[in-house]
């Protein structure tokens, strides 16, 4: 196999500059999914008599379509939706020549991921022990003080390692939106290989930088992880972590004794 | 209940005790009925969540399983309420949650988290916690039904202490003995309703009713029996 090594160094700071876009997509349409996972999320759990049904059968749609199809529908309908719009009402105006892609595919994404990510905010409030809500009654706390001041942050710091996930996978997910006129990594690198065809070159950078990327964000992701929880379970997890190292430290000594000593 | 009137309510398991307590601050809102603290009176049938919550003021809860906020500090947990609810200041909600801290010996725990605390020490905080507001009444739900036997002395006195600053106490509890040393009046209950009460002392020892002799005295020999082992 013959690869352009000079190529792939000269193309790594063309794919990063794109990096901005791939951050800011994965950013915006991850703060869209988390805002409409939580409304959804409480919807789910006060169970409201004509939105629950609505947004259960709605979860199961966009769950069941893949997300390549959703930000195709977007690249295409919401278009439609605002020439509509500017028709009928004249409130904003068409045009065609500068749509914004990048909108489009935040608002597939965030769609998507809102609808994944709705129950892990649902498990999580429900894992949330049941007194600590009849608690914060007690003391005369309205049931917005309750969720915002205790029941909340405790959610919260059940769902991170769920939610972590999700922006990973986010994060890499933005790659679609390629497809879809955004300009983002992917896109990027394939467009700088249009010179002299090595493609496989321009891939290999991207997911270099993907890679490299992901890396930085787990391990980030992992020490909020830590800041979170460390709070809330720092005792239950010391105890049994130091009971479990001692077993085990006990365990391996007596592995690792020579047998003549 | 008199202001100052401690109340035992004693009875065998389901037999609607905790219930009872929580209709009084609205955690399990009674179907029908009033409810008047000081004062302040709300109908149970059709409140609305304002009413409830204004009474909630007025109440302070110890819960048989703590129930501290796991998210706060020993410190915090005395002082959310007061913060949050009675929009008191900072500096003045921290005075009075580490004098009441300090009376119950958790002075040197200010800044652990629950969980990181014995069961006992934990219901010392509840405690803490529920007269921080300074209520008009404090719910007691079994207050040490979850804690370990050599923890229950501990708790009992410190509620024996709250009990003589004359603060009005409704207490749902097991344990025989203690309902008659700190309660002025005993409500036996069985199959949610209340069969027999009274003086605390002609109720636990000269019982009229059948079922609270009964109930009375099947509690003792199991007692003994729990010695044995």
């Amino acid at each position: 196999m013959h690869l352009n090594y000079g190529f792939i160094l000269e193309d790594f700071p063309v794919v990063l500059k794109a990096l901005r876009v791939t951050f800011a997509l994965t950013l915006i349409s991850y703060l869209g999914a988390f805002l409409i996972a939580c409304l959804m999320g409480s919807v789910i759990l006060h169970k409201t008599k004509i939105l629950y049904p609505i947004l259960v059968g709605f979860n199961t749609i966009v769950k069941g379509i893949p997300l390549i199809l959703q930000l195709l529908f977007c690249y295409y309908g919401i278009p439609q939706v605002i020439k509509a719009i500017s028709e009928t009402t004249g409130l904003i105006t068409y045009d065609p020549k500068n749509l914004s892609y990048f909108g489009f595919a935040a608002v597939a994404f965030s769609v998507n991921y809102g609808a994944y990510m709705t129950d892990v905010v649902v498990s999580s409030f429900k894992a949330v022990d049941h007194g600590q809500r009849e608690a914060a009654a007690s003391i005369g706390m309205t049931t917005a003080q309750g969720i915002l001041y205790i029941t909340g942050p405790q959610a919260l710091a059940i769902a991170i390692p769920g939610l972590s996930n999700y922006f990973m996978w986010l994060l890499k997910a933005t790659s679609l939106a390629s497809i879809t006129n955004v300009f983002e990594m992917l896109a990027v690198a394939r467009a700088s290989t249009a010179d002299n065809y090595a493609i496989l070159e321009g891939y290999i950078v991207a997911a270099i930088i993907y890679w490299g990327v992901c890396l930085i964000a787990e391990s980030l992701l992992k020490k909020l992880n830590q800041l979170v929880n460390h709070e809330v379970k720092e005792h239950e997890h010391g105890r049994t972590g130091t009971y479990q190292k001692e077993a085990w430290r006990k365990r391996n000594l007596k592995g690792c004794e020579p047998a003549g000593e | 209940m008199n202001e100052g009137e401690v109340v035992a309510i004693i009875g065998p398991s389901g037999s609607g005790k905790t219930t009872l307590l929580r209709t009084v601050n609205f955690l399990n809102p009674a179907d029908s009925g009033a409810i008047s603290v000081d004062g302040y009176k709300v109908d149970a049938g059709k409140h609305k969540h304002r009413e409830a919550l204004r009474l909630r003021k007025k109440t302070g809860m110890v819960f048989q399983g703590y129930n501290l906020f796991k998210n706060r500090t020993v410190l915090q947990n005395v002082t959310e309420g007061l913060i949050k609810v009675q929009k008191k200041p900072k500096a003045e909600a921290e005075e009075i949650a580490i004098r009441l801290l300090t009376q119950v010996r958790m002075d040197e725990k200010l800044h652990s988290y629950p969980s990181q605390l014995s069961g006992g020490q934990q219901q010392r905080v509840g405690i803490c916690r529920a007269l921080a507001a300074s209520p008009k009444v404090v719910l007691l739900d079994e207050p040490t039904s979850a804690l370990d036997p050599e923890l229950v002395g501990e708790i009992l006195d410190i509620i024996k202490e709250i009990a003589k600053t004359g603060i009005t106490m409704l207490i749902v509890t097991h344990e025989i003995a203690f309902a008659r040393e700190i309660a002025n009046r005993v409500v036996f209950m069985k199959d949610g309703v209340i069969v027999e009460q009274g003086q605390a002392k002609e109720v636990l020892e000269h019982p009229k009713n059948q079922e609270t002799k009964n109930f009375l005295k099947a509690l003792l020999p199991e007692r003994s029996i729990e010695y044995v082992i």
